[in-house]
């Protein structure tokens, strides 16, 4: 008899207003640098992570203006720092999210 | 209780809940399934441990995987580049409104990444 396999809940993910901004923006950047289709995989690879296993990442800082946790992951060549309501199973990308020096892509 | 596990193909070190061992579990970043053990695919340096906040955590040894990419010259200036105002004000626009999913502007993003020629 085979073990079930266990599928843990997504986590929602949301992004702010000025973080869809910031992507929009290193988007063009990504284009004019030449690097555009891997930017938009990135974008997704690091969204779908997002939802199935957010602790991918790792704590970055905390926050002093309230109780909250910033943690930042990659997925080459983008960087994106977020929050993370384990209780809510939330994810809140609200820090601006930046691309990583070429030489690390 | 969360234990470390080590993916045994791509070597991504993940957290797992106690209940999970003896399961099934699926990499998240390579895909690969595999069945949760105790002790033959923990990581070396498992121990159960709540996440620490960023002030307690320690520096483990570099193993091979995206977040090499991190390096300390880049974490300590995505620290300090981080604006706390606003990253408040976007998770109360989150909290109050919801806030986006990609897939509210993914098009907007592949526009503006990869033009049509």
């Amino acid at each position: 008899m085979s073990e079930p396999f266990s599928q843990p809940t997504p986590y929602r993910v949301s992004y702010s207003e000025r973080v869809r901004q910031e992507l929009l923006r290193l988007a063009g950047q990504a284009r004019d640098q030449g690097f555009g289709p891997e930017f938009i995989a990135a974008v997704k690879e690091l969204d779908r992570r997002l939802r199935i296993y957010p602790q991918f990442g790792q704590p970055l800082c905390d926050l002093k203006l309230e109780p909250a946790q910033i943690w930042i992951g990659v997925v080459p060549p983008l960087v994106v720092r977020y929050v993370l309501d384990e209780e809510r199973r939330l994810v809140m990308v609200v820090a601006l999210p930046f691309l990583l020096p070429r030489a690390h892509s | 209780m969360t234990i470390g596990v080590v993916c045994p193909s791509c070597r991504q070190r993940l957290q797992a809940p106690e209940s999970a061992v003896g399961q099934k579990t699926e990499c998240p970043s390579c895909g690969t399934r595999f069945v949760v053990l105790s002790e033959s695919n923990s990581s070396p340096h498992a121990t159960p441990q709540p996440n620490p906040s960023a002030a307690e955590r320690q520096e483990t040894p570099a193993e091979e995987s995206p977040s090499d990419a991190l390096t300390p010259e880049i974490l300590a200036w995505a620290r300090q580049q981080l604006n706390e105002e606003e990253t408040v004000a976007g998770l109360r626009e989150i909290r109050e409104t919801g806030g986006l999913e990609l897939a509210d502007f993914l098009h907007d993003l592949q526009r503006e990444a990869i033009p049509r020629e």
